[in-house]
């Protein structure tokens, strides 16, 4: 023909000829169609593409032109590049491969009918690769056997752990109800105890601090009366002029403002508003350091002496602050609580306790009960036959780690030999493709990288006679994929020897 | 909460360079120097010393302190060199790179001299008038009688002479010594720097000067110069001045009438300023209004300015862009036809991990459909950073794996740095070592900086010897595990120093030949890539043709290497920058360039990494790569619609593949960049100056890909008066010059065939490119208003040398109205020296903008047997489409269309 060229590639050499153009293995149908397909392929006089589109001469079927839009014309060349070619691999198993791989020098059909004019002579190979996919298939039918029989016991264990999970969250449903009224009358009995010691301890409270107020009056009268130089049962700023206490600016002598700035603003104070006006009484208290503070524990301290301590410090730190000044020797002491309410107390406590005894119990049921409730959450596949092996460990060496994956938990990666462990993920969900979404699982949020993400770790999942892991990688820095074989991902041999069957 | 907000900077905000590694013009004492002068040289030209000779001038200028030699040589194809070097006997002898031109430049005759007591003159043969003028010294270019280009009309001419330490007027700052952080540079000579201005009149617009700014340049006025200085910039940033990577010291000057261009040939750390202002504000004023008739002339000033070595600047005087590119390529050199696998698309990511990585990222394209032609491997293959060496656990059998690829018409690049590991046990290191290979320190030991590997020294590539050395490290019995399906990869070339003065080598060590580091600095990538490519030429007797990327580049490195714009980030604003940065490496004479597809830090959304792809697949070098901590990005990880998206982008690439491969060839008989510019094609479409959103791939396709988020519209520019556009996908027609909004929705990449021309491409895209090569051509024939089209295809073995020996063909197709009724659509070869004779055939033609009724259609191989070809006519989109002509594109052939 045209040009005749000698190609030395994949090692084998061959001469190109226009003769085998014509022959080909399809019998009736064009060449590159399955046998499935024969009816649309029958020779008519037109063609009709298989979407429908147009309808052209058969004789423009595989004539190395692409004339239906879905690529249908060509099946049997490269034309098309949206187009598939059928190899029959005749001994093996038949194989649809894009157009774009028909005449490429490449031999992809293990009978080599797709390089049926690049001058490529492919061996045909398809016995030898047949008699060796068929010995897969005997080891793989072998392992689905074994694996699948295991499936069905895990499935079986997986379900009575469901059901039992099930009927045991009723029993402790019921329990959860028997306590509840005990629960009750132990709360009932603890706050009716209770009711009656707060109300003995106020008692107790309330007098203590009438006595602190008629304490306070006390002193105050006592200041007031020290104050009222002039005895005119009033405090003016004349009388306070008398003490050098009230020089605030320490001039040597004390201004009406100072003086004013210690009666709340007025002129005069009466000793009723002296008491009342606290600021005043306590300015002036201060001032007067010989008198002891009247200062109780019950009350805060004021802003003023705030100020004082912790004027120049941050507001977040001010809590230590209001802690009460260092002069508990001076105060007076609160008396004990007198022997009636004393028992209260001690009949108070033992409510509490017994109530908490209950308590405890009651949330231990109820927490048990949560657990199961999650537990039976979890999606164990269609049969559940993963539920036997959640939380089960297995673990792979590498040559620097050791890889370990906690089903349902988490996967984590420790040195070999070394004591640090790096978490590559927790548990987070299912994600295989809808059909068969059990095929991967995905473990994430695991420790973060050096400038990068969060660790995770993919799961992929085939059949295995035992469960464990077989190879890890990490495709992607701190993205993790192990790959996981389990007789839970076993399908049914039955399935197997149907689609053998139709694939023959 | 300062500390929040730096946290959350760190987390959220965009990749940006430390700006205080590197020098400002003002940290450079020799850049202030002559950026700020206060007194000027005041150089003028002795006139007793101005001798006219056959080809140009020589002449002495003084100045006060300074005697300098000028030599103004016309070269062939209006080319003028000025080459300003100390006179007389000196201390030190200069550095010139000229390594970078291809060859002896040719001298050109002059058609006329003159000189009088303030001038000499010379005409070149196309008419050109050169006039030196002696006080003060200038050199102005009269272009059809205009004064286009005026060499010193500044008076900034400033050259620092050679002198004995402890001479007048070195206390400069600097002079003797400097540093910078926290490095010494001992300048043991002193200062050696020169600079002088160059203007150009009648220019708005200025190009060239390959880094990560605008394609137009910018004035420099308030800001910093821009820097030639090769350095390794750690998440560089894009939009200002700043060194990057390579240096080419190169402005091009366009205008509607007149485009020319400067190159300014120096190695040395050099710096830039531009200026751009109306003449009439400017210091020429007095001479512009003598010989422009208009005083509002647009006026854009260069000065130039390196640390040392000499004024060695080349004019190209045009007048179109075409021409500039063709004189500047033939000063120095072109990119030889690369081989067909490096044009397609490209497969890397630091790091594919194994051989078992690599093999399932070569099933993984097949499986999903996508073609690639070669995979790439970062430093982690290597043992330990030691080039010429396979990780031994993770790359065991490399010659299997690289068999493998072939098998699948696939190549492997990996990559081979220059740092060599600083370990007596590695055979490179010994050998370099005890052989003196490596640069040296100051004090005269092996220099050694951080790199990759840790401690390293560096192989002195200035060295003939160490380059013969260093390429016959290539030969396959040297490079234990390398096969003939192996091509190289030269990264951290500037050189790359980790723990060096702005990560790069100290001035002051030594190169052979007694040189600083300082006067070479600029080509030490260059020497690097040219031995390998020797290396790889001589690994293979010359039979095949080298494929090489290197970071760092100069002038010149288009000969040797494809280069790529470094380190980017997966950011919309570097998608957006590859178009003007690929654009100045194409006008500056590199045309096999391209950026890292999805950006090398950071992650790519799906969105963006669609458009990148889209964008990569209409640039020269066509790569996707990525760095180590990034998550992977082969296509099929993401949605079935990101990974179409994809396939198709790169789909398209393999449709054109021969398109793009004439293209290469054509630049080799050219120079024309691939990725043009659109001012390249329409110099007179003032609209286009500034654009750089899209380019031209040749003359017939513009491009325009989406660099945005979310966008379902996207606008464009389509140039030329009377000119027509097809949109490729639609066949829609749209006159020039215009603006055009078109759809683009996620996999849609705006393309746009010129009226007039004829693209061959093929549109059975396969695995990788080799299993395309007998497969045939679809004609693309887009008609303009005079129902005219023409266009080329070139085809060779698509990777050895001979196609030196007359194995190629390059064919042409015209389509034309031959009378009232008739049209016809021919093929001519046109070289007849061309013998490659494939099997190859046309399958398809394609008319765009039919506006005729075509009754039948013959094809004739002669003028006696036609034969009838079936066709379809498509009146509303006015395609016509033949089916299956079959005529062979080796052969000549008509077609006629009879209506």
């Amino acid at each position: 023909m045209h040009y005749f060229c000698i190609l030395t590639l994949l090692g084998v050499i061959v001469i190109a000829s226009a003769d085998n153009k014509q022959q080909h293995s399809y019998g009736n149908r064009p060449r590159g169609v399955a046998l499935l397909k024969a009816a649309l392929y029958e020779e008519k006089d037109e063609f009709e593409c298989l979407d429908g589109s147009k309808k052209i001469p058969f004789d423009q079927v595989n004539d190395d032109y692409c004339d239906c839009a879905d690529g249908s014309d060509e099946p049997g060349t490269s034309a098309c590049p949206n187009g598939h070619f059928h190899c029959l691999n005749i001994g093996h198993r038949g194989l649809d491969i894009p157009s774009s791989r028909v005449n490429d020098f490449i031999c992809d059909c293990c009978d080599g009918s797709d390089e049926w004019d690049s001058g490529v002579e492919c061996p045909n190979v398809c016995s030898q690769l047949g008699q060796k996919a068929r010995e897969d298939a005997v080891k793989y039918r072998a392992t689905l056997e074994v694996g699948f029989k295991q499936r069905q016991e895990l499935s079986k264990q997986g379900e009575k752990q469901t059901t039992e999970m099930k009927t045991n969250i009723g029993d402790l449903k019921k329990q959860l109800d028997g306590l509840q009224p005990s629960k009750d009358e132990a709360e009932k009995k603890k706050n009716e105890v209770e009711e009656r010691e707060r109300a003995a301890k106020d008692k107790h409270d309330q007098a203590w601090n009438a006595h602190l107020d008629e304490k306070k009056k006390k002193e105050a009268t006592e200041l007031f009366e020290k104050l009222d130089v002039d005895k005119d049962k009033k405090i003016t700023l004349n009388d306070l002029k008398n003490f050098k206490e009230f020089d605030t600016d320490e001039n040597g002598e004390v201004s009406d403002d100072e003086a004013k700035d210690y009666l709340s603003g007025s002129d005069e104070l009466d000793v009723e508003a002296f008491i009342d006006k606290d600021k005043g009484f306590r300015e002036i208290a201060l001032r007067f350091q010989s008198k002891p503070k009247p200062v109780t524990t019950e009350e805060k301290v004021d802003e003023d002496n705030i100020e004082e301590t912790g004027g120049e410090e941050e507001e977040g730190i001010s809590d230590e602050v209001v802690e009460p000044p260092p002069q508990a020797s001076d105060e007076e002491q609160k008396p004990p609580y007198d022997d009636a309410t004393q028992a209260l107390i001690k009949e108070a406590d033992e409510a509490r306790r017994e109530y908490q005894e209950i308590l405890t119990k009651y949330n231990e049921v109820e927490n048990t009960i949560q657990d199961s409730e999650r537990f039976l959450e979890f999606d164990y596949g269609t049969d559940h036959a993963w539920a036997p092996l959640k939380g089960k460990c297995v673990e792979l060496d590498e040559s620097q780690y050791t890889y370990r994956l906690c089903l349902f938990d988490r996967a984590v990666q420790k040195e070999r030999g070394g004591h640090s462990e790096v978490n590559l993920g927790h548990w987070k969900e299912w994600t295989g493709p809808d059909d068969d979404k059990h095929s991967t699982q995905k473990y994430d949020r695991g420790q973060s990288c050096w400038n990068g993400p969060e660790r995770s770790t993919e799961v992929v999942i085939e059949c295995g006679e035992e469960t464990k892991l077989v190879e890890t990688s990490e495709p992607s820095k701190c993205e993790y994929r192990f790959r996981l074989q389990s007789p839970a991902a076993c399908t049914d041999p039955a399935k197997f020897d149907e689609n053998a069957h139709t694939e023959l | 909460m300062r500390i929040f907000i730096f946290i959350l900077l760190f987390i959220f905000g965009a990749l940006a360079v430390d700006r205080s590694n590197f020098k400002t013009c003002d940290q450079a004492t020799f850049c202030k120097r002559h950026r700020n002068q206060e007194k000027k040289a005041n150089y003028e030209v002795e006139p007793s010393s101005v001798v006219t000779n056959e080809t140009g001038i020589e002449a002495r200028l003084i100045s006060p302190v300074n005697r300098l030699k000028l030599s103004i040589v016309l070269l062939q194809d209006s080319t003028l060199r000025v080459l300003i070097d100390e006179a007389g006997t000196v201390i030190r002898p200069r550095f010139q790179p000229l390594v970078a031109l291809n060859g002896e430049p040719k001298q050109q005759k002059l058609t006329g001299a003159d000189q009088d007591k303030d001038s000499a003159s010379f005409v070149t043969p196309t008419g050109e008038k050169i006039v030196l003028t002696f006080k003060p010294f200038r050199i102005d270019v009269f272009i059809k009688k205009e004064l286009i280009v005026s060499i010193n009309s500044k008076n900034l001419l400033k050259f620092e002479h050679f002198r004995e330490k402890g001479a007048a007027d070195t206390d400069e700052e600097g002079f003797w010594e400097e540093s910078f952080k926290s490095f010494q540079d001992s300048k043991p000579y002193g200062s050696s720097s020169v600079g002088v201005d160059i203007s150009f009149l009648g220019y708005k617009f200025i190009y060239g000067i390959p880094n990560a700014d605008t394609f137009a340049l910018r004035s420099t006025t308030n800001s910093e110069p821009y820097r030639f200085y090769n350095l390794d910039v750690f998440e560089y940033e894009l939009n200002n001045p700043m060194a990057l990577y390579g240096s080419i010291p190169y402005v091009i000057a366009h205008n509607q009438h007149q485009t020319l261009s400067l190159l300014w040939l120096n190695s040395a750390e050099t710096w830039a300023d531009i200026h751009s202002s109306t003449a009439d504000k400017g210091m020429l004023a007095s001479i512009v209004d003598k010989f422009r008739p208009s005083s509002e002339v647009p006026q854009i000033d260069v000065h130039f300015i390196s640390e040392t070595g000499v004024i060695d600047l080349f004019l190209f005087l045009g007048p179109k862009p075409k021409d500039v590119f063709r004189q500047y390529a033939s000063l120095t050199g072109v990119t030889p036809l690369p081989p067909q696998f490096a044009i397609a698309y490209h497969q890397c990511r630091w790091n594919y991990k194994d051989e078992a990585d690599v093999a399932g990222v070569h099933a993984g394209f097949d499986e999903h459909d996508i073609p690639f032609d070669v995979i790439w491997l970062d430093i982690e293959y290597t043992d330990g950073k030691k080039y010429f060496t396979w990780d031994p656990t993770k790359f065991p059998t490399p010659k299997e794996m690289q068999n493998q690829l072939a098998a699948n018409g696939r190549k492997l690049v990996t990559i081979i740095d220059p740092h060599i590991k600083k370990d007596s046990g590695y055979h490179i290191y010994k050998e370099a070592q005890d052989l003196g290979y490596f640069v040296k320190k100051s004090n005269g030991d092996d220099y050694e900086g951080h790199c990759w590997p840790g401690a390293s020294s560096y192989l002195d590539y200035m060295n003939p010897t160490v380059r013969d050395w260093w390429a016959s490290q290539y030969a396959l019995d040297k490079f234990a595990g390398s096969t003939e399906n192996l091509w190289i990869w030269n990264d951290m070339n500037e050189p790359s120093v980790f723990s060096g003065p702005e990560t790069t080598m100290e001035k002051d060590a030594r190169h052979y030949g007694g040189w600083e580091h300082r006067e070479v600095h600029n080509i030490y990538g260059l020497m690097m890539h040219t031995s390998t490519h020797q290396g790889l030429l001589q690994r293979s007797n010359k039979r095949l043709r080298p494929f090489i990327l290197t970071r760092s580049f100069f002038a010149g490195t288009q000969r040797t290497a494809a280069v790529w714009t470094g380190d980017n980030a997966a950011e919309w604003s570097h998608l957006k920058s590859t178009v003007p940065m690929l654009l100045k490496l194409s006008a500056s004479g590199i045309p096999f360039v391209g950026a890292d597809v999805g950006g090398f830090f950071k992650n790519p959304d799906e969105q963006l990494l669609v458009r990148w792809y889209q964008a990569g697949a209409f640039q020269p070098f066509f790569r996707a790569h990525a760095h180590i901590d990034t998550r992977r990005r082969e296509p099929w990880l993401f949605s079935e619609q990101t990974k179409d998206a994809i396939k198709k982008a790169i789909k398209a690439r393999y449709r054109f593949l021969p398109y793009w491969y004439t293209l290469f060839y054509e630049h080799e008989k050219t120079g024309l960049p691939i990725m043009r510019p659109v001012w390249a094609e329409f110099p007179e479409d003032e609209n286009s100056f500034d654009e750089e959103r899209e380019w031209l791939v040749g003359n017939a396709l513009l491009v325009r890909p989406v660099m945005d988020p979310d966008v379902t519209q996207t606008s464009l520019y389509l140039p030329g008066l009377s000119e027509v556009w097809y949109e490729w996908d639609s066949h829609k027609s749209r006159p020039g010059p215009g603006a055009v909004y078109i759809d683009t929705p996620l996999d849609k990449i705006p393309v746009y065939q010129r009226g007039g021309t004829i693209i061959p491409v093929r549109e059975r895209p396969r695995r990788a490119s080799k299993l395309m090569k007998n497969d045939p051509i679809t004609l693309y024939i887009a008609t303009n208003y005079k129902d005219f089209a023409n266009g080329t295809l070139y085809m060779d073995d698509g990777e050895t040398f001979e196609y030196k020996n007359g194995d190629y063909l390059y064919w042409g197709f015209t389509f034309k109205k031959i009378n009232e009724y008739d049209f016809a659509i021919s093929s001519k070869n046109l070289d007849t020296n061309g013998k490659f004779d494939p099997d190859v055939w046309i399958e398809k033609i394609v008319i765009r903008g039919v506006r005729f009724y075509p009754r039948n259609i013959h094809l004739y191989y002669d003028d006696y047997t036609p034969t009838d070809l079936e066709f379809e006519h498509d009146r509303e989109k006015h395609i016509v489409t033949i089916r299956k002509p079959g005529a062979y594109v080796s052969r000549e052939f008509r077609i006629d269309i009879h209506t």
